[in-house]
């Protein structure tokens, strides 16, 4: 509760917070915000439309129509969902995955640590990228198909940080008196080494909630994302890449289809960047204001 | 603090370095023209594209940005005339042969071919009829699979592939059990059915056919004339009856020509630059038509981004660029840039029926069963519902807002390319739900519309313009009865592949690029039981080609009367739209997109290049 | 030390081994009529084309460790395949692209890295007053941004407005040089080879098209190369040891070169060198934009166009250097951190 409190207090967080809560609204409220067509799936966005070159804002469609006249209101709004689905599901089961190898890893060192480590650096040794690509070119574009190879390529990093994390503090004092009082292993390390080391885990999980969200988009970029039509920002972003540079004299013609979505992804990343940099402060007892 | 010295030092490295940079401007030695400091430079030509060639053997070459580049680098015994696709011109022969001058036989099975004197290959070589005759033995021989060689094959020998000849002469069933004799005898005979006779070469063919000059003009790689002495040398065919078998059916990269070329055209091979997606080349100084107007020509192919082209042609970096057809509208009224739309193309989409599909575990037909949840297997074999489907398809939104104009509703199978081979007030579908009602009542004795019916549309990723074609019909198709459902389903290439070769998928949307300019090139694929887009229609769909076309197909082949084979294909044409075998979506048009200062383009509907560079120059004027 | 460099590297084949057999083992879900789609461009190109005979050719159709086998008794052969959609072989196609991406790294590591450090520093020296505040918000707006939408708008600013910084390797006339027999190739960076060659006016020409990539992968690294440098900086100043020396009456100056520069860059050399390995690996996006022709936009193309040969021949080549310099960090660590001890 003391760390809530101390979000709030933060400006900065408090930012971040207040933008999330919007996001959660969005999230919760979009079957009323954008309610779609009877019987149809809610994330396909409606088409008003066949032409590809998109509408700008009217009073029906307030945030105008991106490429192929997909409703961009609709698209940002079920997006919300989306990358909330994404975002944490993939955050929970890399940190889970690494947290778990990694302490494990750590704590009992020896032939059980060798194994582990190599079986991490085999992992590691997968170019990320290349890795996922890989994957959704074999198994075909699709959500389920993109967030599979983000977790099993993604959690590498917080195997090792917790890893070292732990070596270090390992060799801490009071860590060797509790061993030697004869303190249980699980006592040891869900009591002091888990909470003496997990805090940077923490502040890289909650930073990257944003960037799955962005590594997503970069898929839909690459045409390995969601599948056509999809509520997705990353999408709905690269269905603007072609007018980006609107006309000759012109530059702007366009605004709308990167403006719109790409404020949504920016402050979204941004909301749950800026938590969790100032969680990071706050949970490190060491650091006083 | 020391740090503060290194952001400084860094910080002025960077100012002074992009002082420099901006004052250095531009390259050397180009002047500046047209305005904001746009370069020009007349002797180099880049044309920026989207998709590299697969090889530059002509025996292999069979898609449009290999056989752009081979355009460049060698040519044929004839051209088409300018701004027709049934006469010719003479171009390394000197005589356009016809039954009337002498050089096409009576029966219209020999074509003499006189040979031109004095033309320079880029080595400095010249050519002699030899070459012309080891040309298209070594290509023929060579028959790599998935290559364009059966279009010389068929005419000459009357079978698909070399190894079919080479069964057929030994009479066996499969080529593993043709004996070394019967190879020889194949060699002899591809060597016999293509002769020197002094300064002439004459081709013996099987059977007459039409558009055999077709095949052997100008624009069709396979028939371009290669350096007989040049390829020995670099490893091909060593011109003997019996050693053909080393060099047949390679692999693409094994082949001599793969990435080599050595001919006679306007531009000579400077580098392929593979990894680059490049190709360069320079003007060929013993042209026998005299030197190309521009020097040096890349082509960069590498450049998958359209904004990136976009820019390098509003910039100067380019001279042209590949516009595909949702992107042209950004180029309209762009300063210093020519945009040309709206050009007739030997080219059309379709939506195949397939009139049996492969139930068994298939995910796109529902249920498998005409309940209301699915389709039963022979679904489309019903003419209502095939003409029901296509009163249902929105033509003129998909045009206007789709292709933005630049396609025009089908006729038949056959293009508005080749419009002088048919009626253009023959009948064309239209948008009208009232109709498609009436034949979907109609069908399967009412069942239908009582009971609807459930299928899935897959369309290709990345062909979007596709996806929107299966959508504009789904929307169609749904505002008849809500109990019709259609999904729309993208599908990589790959995935796609098996599906549609089980035959699963319910309809299969393709397009045709002509080969060659003559509607035989358009009906037998699409509508012959043999064809190309048959294949896609199960056994029933083939039995009813081969009962409604198969004879008005090979009628049409083997008519040389120029009026009665337009009389055959206006007939064919008339028949596809009332027999509906498969829905035509659109005749598609093309477009160019280039730099004010190049001057002397003109459109060739059957060109696979985009621009035949040596009729083009750079002027500021 | 010696001993454990030693079994690191003689664990190298097993690693290799595991990459490679997992992506054989995703690829022998596909079944021979999937594989075969490379050899046709697209679905409109399959024409006359005799699938079946091609799948006999190429022994599409072997089980996969057939396949596995096959490969690995090619690759002791130094012979890593053919790549179907480069139109070379992969060991061509690797050596060729490789350079590209690695001056492309290389320009960018460099102020990565001092820029990250030192506004992480002085970020962290100066931490919950405005200059902290400001560097902190522009290192999170940056990080926030997606990368090919930053790319875009460097290259509609660089090149669409200013014109200064065009897209590609090199310009036309400078291609045209380089392909001449009088300039040599060196290393295949055209920065390094055109100063090498004294031709200064391609010098210029290459550096004017790597920079706005180079910029793009700058702005997001740094912004989180100035992060870590931060969190672990502040760390390391509530760090007992720095209280004491600061206590003992030191100056800020020797406190901070002295006791805490050193130790809050320990996490760092971990960061920067996943920050190496990601830009080698992950530059695939900003290759796109800038249509800059390296390893990235080699892989991408191969994986889309399931170019199986390609795809496992770059992991390959990924997963050397990738357990090389997993290594040298590892060692680096140790030296710089005495707590960590190397068994």
């Amino acid at each position: 509760m003391n760390i809530f409190k101390r979000l709030l207090k933060n400006r900065i967080s408090l930012l971040g917070l207040i933008l999330l809560l919007c996001f959660v609204f969005v999230a919760i409220a979009a079957p009323w915000l954008a309610p779609p067509k009877e019987g149809s799936d809610p994330y396909r966005i409606p088409r008003r439309g066949w032409s590809l070159e998109p509408t700008p804002p009217t009073a029906q469609y307030p945030l105008g129509l991106t490429q192929g006249q997909y409703d961009i209101y609709y698209g940002l709004i079920w997006g919300t969902r989306t990358a909330f689905r994404v975002g944490i599901i993939v955050i929970t089961f890399r940190a889970l995955i690494g947290i778990i190898l990694g302490s494990i890893a750590a704590y009992y060192g020896g032939l059980l640590d060798e194994i582990l480590m190599r079986f991490t650096d085999i992992f590691m040794s997968f170019p990320y990228l290349i890795g996922v690509v890989v994957f959704v070119s074999i198994f075909g574009p699709g959500l389920n198909n993109v967030m599979i190879p983000l977790i099993a390529l993604g959690w590498m990093p917080y195997a090792r940080m917790i890893r070292g994390n732990i070596l270090a503090i390992k060799q801490e004092e009071y860590v060797l008196a509790a061993r030697a009082i004869g303190v249980s292993d699980f006592k040891i390390i869900t009591r002091h080494i888990l909470p003496n080391s997990i805090f940077p885990v923490l502040i890289q999980a909650s930073m990257q909630i944003g960037s799955i969200v962005i590594s997503v988009s970069a898929l839909s970029f690459l045409g390995l994302g969601a599948p056509e039509g999809y509520a997705d920002w990353g999408q709905m972003l690269s269905f603007a890449r072609n007018w980006m540079l609107g006309e000759q004299g012109n530059v702007l013609k366009y605004w709308f289809t990167v403006v719109y979505p790409g404020l949504a992804m920016v402050l979204f990343v941004l909301s749950w960047n800026l938590i969790g940099d100032a969680f990071r402060d706050i949970m490190d007892p060491r650091i006083q204001a | 603090m020391k740090g503060k010295v290194w952001l400084w030092l860094v910080i002025a490295l960077v100012v002074i370095g992009a002082g420099v940079l901006i004052w250095t401007g531009q390259a050397p030695k180009q002047e500046t023209g047209g305005a904001q400091g746009v370069k020009f430079d007349p002797n180099i030509f880049v044309f920026v594209g989207s998709g590299d060639a697969e090889t530059l053997d002509p025996s292999k070459a069979y898609d449009t940005a290999s056989s752009e580049i081979i355009f460049q680098y060698y040519e044929n015994l004839l051209a088409y005339k300018e701004g027709s696709l049934d006469e010719f011109v003479p171009m390394l022969a000197t005589e356009v042969p016809s039954v009337a001058n002498g050089l096409i036989s009576a029966d219209g099975k020999t074509y003499t071919f006189p040979i031109r004197k004095g033309v320079k290959f880029h080595n400095g070589a010249e050519l002699t009829p030899e070459d012309v005759e080891y040309s298209f033995e070594r290509n023929i021989l060579a028959d790599p699979t998935g290559g364009p060689m059966w279009m010389l094959i068929e005419p000459l020998f009357g079978v698909a592939t070399i190894k079919d000849l080479a069964c057929q002469i030994a009479g066996v069933d499969s080529f593993d059990q043709v004996n070394e004799a019967a190879l020889r005898a194949t060699g002899q005979r591809v060597m016999d059915a293509i002769e020197v006779d002094g300064d002439n070469v004459v081709f013996h063919l099987s059977t007459p056919y039409p558009p055999f000059l077709s095949i052997l003009a100008r624009n069709s790689s396979w028939s371009c004339i290669l350096n007989k002495e040049w390829m020995i040398a670099n490893g091909a065919w060593d011109g003997k009856a019996e050693t053909w078998t080393k060099w047949h059916d390679l692999p693409t990269e094994e082949q001599a020509l793969f990435e080599k070329a050595m001919g006679t055209g306007p531009y000579k091979q400077i580098e392929w630059d593979r990894s680059n997606s490049r190709h360069t080349m320079e003007a060929h100084a013993d042209y026998w038509r005299g030197p190309a107007a521009i020097k040096t020509v890349i082509v960069n192919n590498g450049v998958t981004e359209f904004n990136t082209r976009k820019l390098m042609l509003q910039k100067g970096e380019a001279d042209a660029i590949y516009v595909p057809v949702e992107n042209s509208p950004q180029l309209e009224g762009m300063e210093g840039v020519t945009l040309i739309r709206n050009l007739p193309r030997l080219n059309n989409v379709c939506a195949i029926f397939n009139q049996e599909i492969n139930a068994v575990d298939n995910e796109f037909v529902g249920s498998g069963k005409l309940d209301g949840n699915g389709i039963p297997p022979h679904f489309f074999s019903d003419i209502n519902i095939r003409k029901a489907f296509c009163y249902a398809f929105d033509y003129d939104s998909f045009i206007e807002q789709v292709v933005l104009g630049e396609a025009s509703v089908p006729y038949g199978v056959i293009p508005m390319g080749l419009s002088d081979f048919f009626d253009t007030n023959g009948p064309r579908y239209s948008y009208d739900l009232e109709k498609a009602e009436e034949y979907f009542k109609k069908a399967f004795g009412g069942e239908v519309w009582e009971k609807g019916f459930k299928l899935t549309l897959v369309w290709n990723i990345p062909n979007t313009t596709r996806k929107t074609a299966c959508e504009i019909l789904e929307h169609g198709i749904e505002s008849i009865n809500p109990k019709f459902q259609v999904e729309v389903q993208g599908m990589e290439w790959a995935t796609m592949l098996p599906r549609r070769r089980e035959g699963r998928l319910p309809m299969v949307f393709i397009g045709w690029l002509a080969d060659y300019a003559d509607p035989h090139n358009f009906v037998y694929p699409y509508v012959h039981s043999k064809g190309d887009f048959m294949a896609f229609t199960g056994e029933l769909g083939r039995k009813f080609a081969a009962a409604e076309f198969d004879e008005l197909v090979n009628a049409g082949i083997n008519e040389s009367d120029q009026a009665k084979r337009i009389a055959i294909y206006s007939e064919i044409q008339k028949k596809t739209i009332e027999l509906a075998p498969h829905l035509m979506l659109y005749d598609a048009y093309d477009r160019r997109a280039h730099r004010d200062w190049v001057k002397g383009f003109v459109f060739d509907p059957i060109c696979p290049a985009n621009y035949d560079f040596y009729a083009l120059s750079k002027s500021l004027d | 030390m010696l001993s454990y460099i030693v079994r690191r590297l003689l664990f190298l084949p097993v690693v290799l081994f595991g990459v490679t057999a997992l992506i054989f083992a995703l690829i022998s879900t596909l079944g021979p009529w999937t594989r075969v789609a490379t050899f046709v461009p697209s679905p409109d190109a399959e024409r006359h084309v005799d699938l079946e005979a091609i799948i006999r050719k190429y022994n599409l159709d072997d089980p996969p460790l057939k396949m596995y086998l096959r490969w690995v008794k090619n690759l002791l052969q130094g012979n890593l395949g053919w790549s179907q959609s480069s139109h070379m072989t992969v060991t061509e196609a690797i050596a060729r692209r490789f350079p590209a991406t690695l001056e492309l790294t290389l320009f960018a590591v460099i102020p990565v890295i001092i820029g990250g450090i030192f506004l992480g520093v002085i970020s962290a020296l100066h931490h919950n007053k405005p200059l902290d505040h400001a560097t902190r918000i522009m290192a999170i707006t940056l990080w926030s941004m997606p990368d090919f939408v930053l790319g875009l708008a460097v290259l509609m600013v660089g090149f669409g407005v200013l014109g200064w910084f065009p897209p590609g390797r090199l310009s036309a006339w400078a291609e045209l040089e380089v392909l001449k027999e009088s300039f040599r190739s060196f290393t295949g960076m055209y920065t390094l080879d055109s100063l090498l060659n004294l031709r200064l006016d391609i010098f210029w020409d290459a550096l004017r098209h790597i920079i706005a990539p180079v910029f793009t992968l700058a702005c997001l690294w740094w912004a989180f190369m100035l992060r870590i440098t931060r969190s672990s900086m502040l760390d390391v100043l509530n760090q007992d040891y720095v209280r004491t020396a600061r206590a003992k009456g030191l100056s800020e100056k020797t406190v901070i070169k002295k006791h805490a520069l050193g130790n809050a860059l320990i996490p760092v050399t971990t960061v920067a060198s996943s920050m190496l390995l990601g830009l080698l690996g992950g530059v695939m996006i900003v290759e796109t934009v800038f249509n800059y022709p390296g390893l990235g936009l080699l892989t991408s193309t191969a994986a889309t166009r399931l170019d199986v040969p390609c795809v496992v021949g770059v992991a390959l080549f990924y997963a050397v250097i990738l357990v090389v310099v997993n290594l040298v960090v590892d060692v680096l660590y140790s030296i710089i951190d005495p707590r960590v001890r190397l068994e």
